[in-house]
């Protein structure tokens, strides 16, 4: 699932936080605990006196970011269950993508859309499969706009157009925008060919070869030449 | 490969130029070139054609394809069809591009072929993107596509690739029935 151990997009669609609840009491740990979150920044020592030796009960709801809750919900005996899913995957929110998935405002709303259903799909919950085709046809249907918007928003420059690209791109979700990015570089290279900016095909450089002696050898070149 | 490298390629095709200049015949890696006789066409790449043609020693010979009635004929095809039709050569639109930049005096009705060039690009490109289109909608796992050219297959290639990734990363995770 993970693409790489440091992928940047990986860690932040992870650090969502996801709400669960607590199948067993939890020693030690009221900390964890949302509105006792604050004590977290606090010094150590404040922390020991303070409310993190409390202890979570059996069914409290906490809200944990995506990496932990996946190992404490995945592992033998479960600490904790999913009742219900973030709001973006929800059932209301699913209906409004079937409806049109195109006028969501993805980049707002849940900016690592289809990262972050891709690793809550490790979980278990009863929904998974109307989650996943959801995922898959939401990426389908807006997917249309995206090459729209790759195809037609680079050939301009002018102020205003400029505008009208930003609003109509101002909804795509980052995986989005990155195929969008891609599409336009590819149209940008094309406007250079057309206006003869492509680059000259260079000589490859010689590996170590150091300043100097290239400057020598273009002089020797250039005697020769001359006789 | 980007779209650099794909021009590099294109100016290695065979063009018939008229030589003003008497040389025997050259040795290239490519293939031997000449013997060049004045007024004799003969066959050269193209990047030596630009060469001489920027130092005045020849003249192009309008290669067939880029007539004003076989591009109009192409352009027609073009509109009939609701796939791709097949381009007399895979480096078409770089290569046009290049000889009219290069030697429009010797393209006769030049600036009309540029225009009837635009329009045949703008709509083998609408046809690229309705088949992207229904592609990425449709879910399949291939389509086949002919008679593209190089440079429109460049052009859709990091964007194609990259869609098509994030589609079957979303398709792997449905759960089975």
């Amino acid at each position: 699932m993970y693409e790489d151990y440091f992928s940047i997009d990986d860690i932040l669609s992870t650090q969502e936080r996801i709400r669960c609840q607590l199948l067993v009491d939890v020693p030690k740990l009221g900390f964890l605990e949302s509105s006792s979150s604050s004590s977290l920044n606090d010094d150590k020592k404040d922390q020991k006196a303070g409310s993190n030796l409390s202890s979570l009960t059996a069914n409290t709801k906490l809200e944990l970011p995506y990496w932990m809750v996946y190992s404490i919900c995945n592992c033998k005996t479960r600490f904790a269950s999913l009742p219900e899913l973030p709001s973006i995957y929800a059932r209301i929110q699913r209906q409004i993508f079937d409806a049109d998935a195109s006028v969501v405002d993805l980049a707002k709303q849940a900016p690592h859309f289809y990262r972050q259903g891709r690793h809550l799909l490790e979980l278990n919950f009863d929904e998974k499969r109307q989650v996943a085709t959801t995922l898959l046809k939401t990426y389908q249907q807006r997917f249309r706009s995206i090459m729209d918007s790759a195809f037609h928003l680079v050939l301009s420059n002018d102020h205003h157009h400029h505008e009208s690209m930003k609003q109509k791109t101002a909804k795509f979700e980052r995986q989005e925008k990155i195929v969008l990015l891609l599409g336009q570089a590819a149209f940008r290279d094309y406007d250079r060919l057309i206006n003869n900016e492509t680059k000259q095909m260079l000589p490859p450089k010689i590996q170590g070869m150091t300043n100097d002696l290239t400057n020598v050898l273009a002089a020797a070149i250039n005697r020769k030449r001359k006789r | 490969m980007d779209i650099d490298e794909v021009q590099y390629l294109s100016e290695n095709e065979l063009i018939s130029v008229i030589p003003n200049f008497k040389h025997p015949e050259i040795n290239l890696i490519c293939g031997s070139v000449g013997p060049f006789l004045p007024l004799i066409p003969l066959q050269v790449p193209i990047w030596m054609a630009i060469h001489l043609k920027e130092s005045h020693r020849c003249r192009f010979v309008c290669p067939e394809w880029l007539t004003l009635d076989s591009v109009q004929e192409l352009l027609k095809q073009e509109q009939q069809q609701a796939t791709f039709t097949s381009m007399p050569n895979p480096y078409v639109f770089i290569l046009s591009q290049t000889i009219m930049n290069v030697a429009l005096e010797d393209v006769p009705n030049g600036d009309q072929i540029r225009l009837l060039m635009k329009d045949l690009w703008d709509l083998r490109l609408a046809k690229l993107r309705s088949s992207i289109g229904n592609l990425a909608l449709s879910g399949s796992l291939y389509a086949k596509v002919t008679h593209l050219t190089q440079v429109e297959i460049c052009l859709i290639r990091n964007f194609l690739k990259t869609s098509l990734k994030h589609i079957a990363q979303l398709q792997d995770v449905v759960p089975e029935e």
